[in-house]
């Protein structure tokens, strides 16, 4: 009779336990520390660009202009262009028209923390028929992509491939201080080149092709425009005033130089930096005057200054370094004048 | 051959399996919503592999007063955009209508979420609002911003995993046994009759 009892006992046991311990409650699924994955999706890099053409819709419309709602969607560059279209008559090399609309190709780079960065790559005819590269940059969690420039495809450039947006870029770390040496027959890791690519830029900007430099980059239309550009503003006051040029990297808050580094599908890598060139004329003594651009005119409030005329323009300029041996080369530019100043 | 006892024992067994599956199915069964509200000071979020606790959808509603938000992000994504903000972090279920919470006991204030670029999906509204996250990923974790009551809702996708078996295989076992023990019996009554015409000669 004992061992019956036992038996049923046993069998009820195990019946209660089979009922109690199926209906447990779920427990949180431990999450093993996958890799990161792609700074947006494609979904948010819509959500983001969109916002940035709004922005630039309300700016761009009559007492529409708000520098704290500029600031919130775009940076660099872009910001300094549109502070400028607003004082004056120039107008911004970015409008919502190149920011809004179908992009082709999102370039997402797989990074964990924060700065980040993203680009779209419209393949051409989006509206004004041309391709283009629009760079957005984020400071942190807790602050909005930027607009940090949209750039034209030069002629005959291709930009990519790019891996699938959902497996995302690999991003390059830039090194903050990369070894500095001469230029060399010997290849050097991608990211040394990519972090000393904007003082080598600047140098062949600065001194052209007798920088020792200059070999190093292929030879591009923006560089050659603007040596031309300056060269013939010198020109027209050699007669009155004494003109300076210089160039130097635009750098963010953080003091970066690169605004965004990835390598494409076939290991080269795509980088973005801002260059600024400021042109000042001083007029020399008993010479006379020398007029004021007209569109800038009502920025600056005179026709003629008799002093120092300043002129910056910032270009934002998209290179391809080759994973193997190859010149660097300049595939996408804006270009924009920032600032116009009298003194 | 097999003792009568024998195929009636099993064939008790098969019964008693199979009514303890239709209890897991019908009497035991799990309820078809998991979860319960929390008050929430200003900032509400679900912590590593919350949002997924089931497998299926998770609801979530907040009501409360002014500007209220709801976000789901990457859970390491969210981790960052928090830091030391002063909140409650939900890490599971208590009981089927209650939630394990603690607080984050941070001493910041909460950043403004339609700052931030992290939300995947989002919702907000004046006083109320709710998103429905469709089996989410178990890397994603949600943000509820703003203070009122937070209800977490998760379809319940557990189910007896033994139930369904328990029944067909009892129910099998059961009808196995009864008809071993019909077999055993028709084959005891040809041989008893047998015997019994034997035993005059």
């Amino acid at each position: 009779m004992r061992g019956a009892h036992r038996g049923r006992s046993a069998i009820l046991a195990v019946v209660m336990c089979l009922i109690t311990a199926c209906a447990a409650l779920p427990e949180p699924v431990e999450v093993e520390s996958s890799p990161p994955g792609p700074v947006v999706t494609a979904t948010q890099a819509d959500r983001i660009a969109d916002d940035a053409a709004a922005v630039l819709t309300r700016l761009d419309t009559a007492g529409g202009w708000d520098q704290t709602v500029a600031a919130t969607r775009l940076a660099g560059p872009a910001l300094l262009w549109a502070v400028a279209a607003n004082t004056s008559a120039q107008p911004n090399p970015i409008s919502a028209a190149t920011v809004e609309g179908p992009r082709d190709v999102l370039v997402a780079p797989v990074v964990s923390g924060w700065p980040r960065a993203f680009a779209t790559v419209t393949q051409g005819d989006g509206g004004d028929g041309s391709a283009r590269i629009a760079v957005y940059t984020n400071d942190s969690a807790r602050t909005p992509y930027r607009l940090w420039a949209v750039m034209a495809v030069l002629d005959g450039e291709v930009v990519g491939p790019f891996p699938p947006a959902t497996d995302g870029a690999v991003a390059l770390t830039v090194p903050s201080s990369a070894p500095s040496t001469a230029p060399s027959a010997s290849p050097r890791p991608l990211p040394d080149v990519v972090a000393q690519l904007p003082q080598r830029y600047l140098d062949v900007l600065t001194l052209g092709d007798a920088s020792v430099y200059a070999p190093e980059f292929a030879a591009d239309g923006f560089a050659a425009a603007l040596a031309e550009r300056t060269a013939a503003e010198t020109d027209r006051l050699t007669s009155v005033a004494t003109t300076t040029v210089s160039h130097e990297v635009v750098v963010d808050d953080q003091g970066r130089e690169v605004a965004m580094a990835a390598l494409t599908a076939t290991g080269d890598a795509l980088v973005m930096v801002a260059f600024r060139t400021t042109l000042t004329s001083t007029v020399r003594a008993g010479r006379g005057v020398i007029g004021v651009p007209t569109e800038f005119v009502a920025a600056v409030g005179v026709e003629q200054v008799s002093g120092t005329l300043t002129t910056e323009s910032v270009a934002a300029l998209a290179f391809v370094v080759p994973a193997e041996r190859g010149n660097i080369r300049v595939v996408a530019v804006a270009d924009g004048v920032a600032e116009v100043r009298v003194s | 051959m097999v003792p009568r006892a024998v195929w009636t024992s099993i064939a008790g067994l098969g019964i008693v399996a199979t009514t303890v599956g239709v209890v897991m199915l019908a009497v035991a069964a799990p309820p078809d919503v998991l979860g319960a509200s929390v008050s929430s000071p200003g900032l509400v979020t679900t912590g590593a592999g919350v949002a997924a606790l089931t497998g299926e959808d998770i609801r979530v509603e907040v009501q409360g007063r002014g500007r209220v938000f709801i976000g789901v992000a990457r859970t390491a994504d969210l981790a960052v955009w928090v830091g030391d903000a002063t909140g409650v972090e939900v890490t599971g279920l208590l009981a089927a209508d209650a939630l394990r919470a603690q607080p984050l006991t941070g001493s910041a204030v909460v950043p403004d979420p339609t700052m931030s670029d992290i939300w995947l999906d989002s919702a907000a509204g004046e006083g109320s609002t709710a998103l429905v996250l469709t089996r989410p990923d178990p890397e994603w974790s949600v943000a509820v911003v703003g203070p009122g009551d937070v209800d977490l809702e998760w379809t319940s996708g557990a189910r007896h995993p033994a139930a369904w078996p328990t029944t067909v295989i009892g129910l099998l076992v059961a009808v196995a046994a009864v008809l071993a023990l019909s077999r055993r019996n028709a084959i005891a009554a040809r041989r008893r009759p047998r015997r019994r015409h034997r035993r005059p000669r």
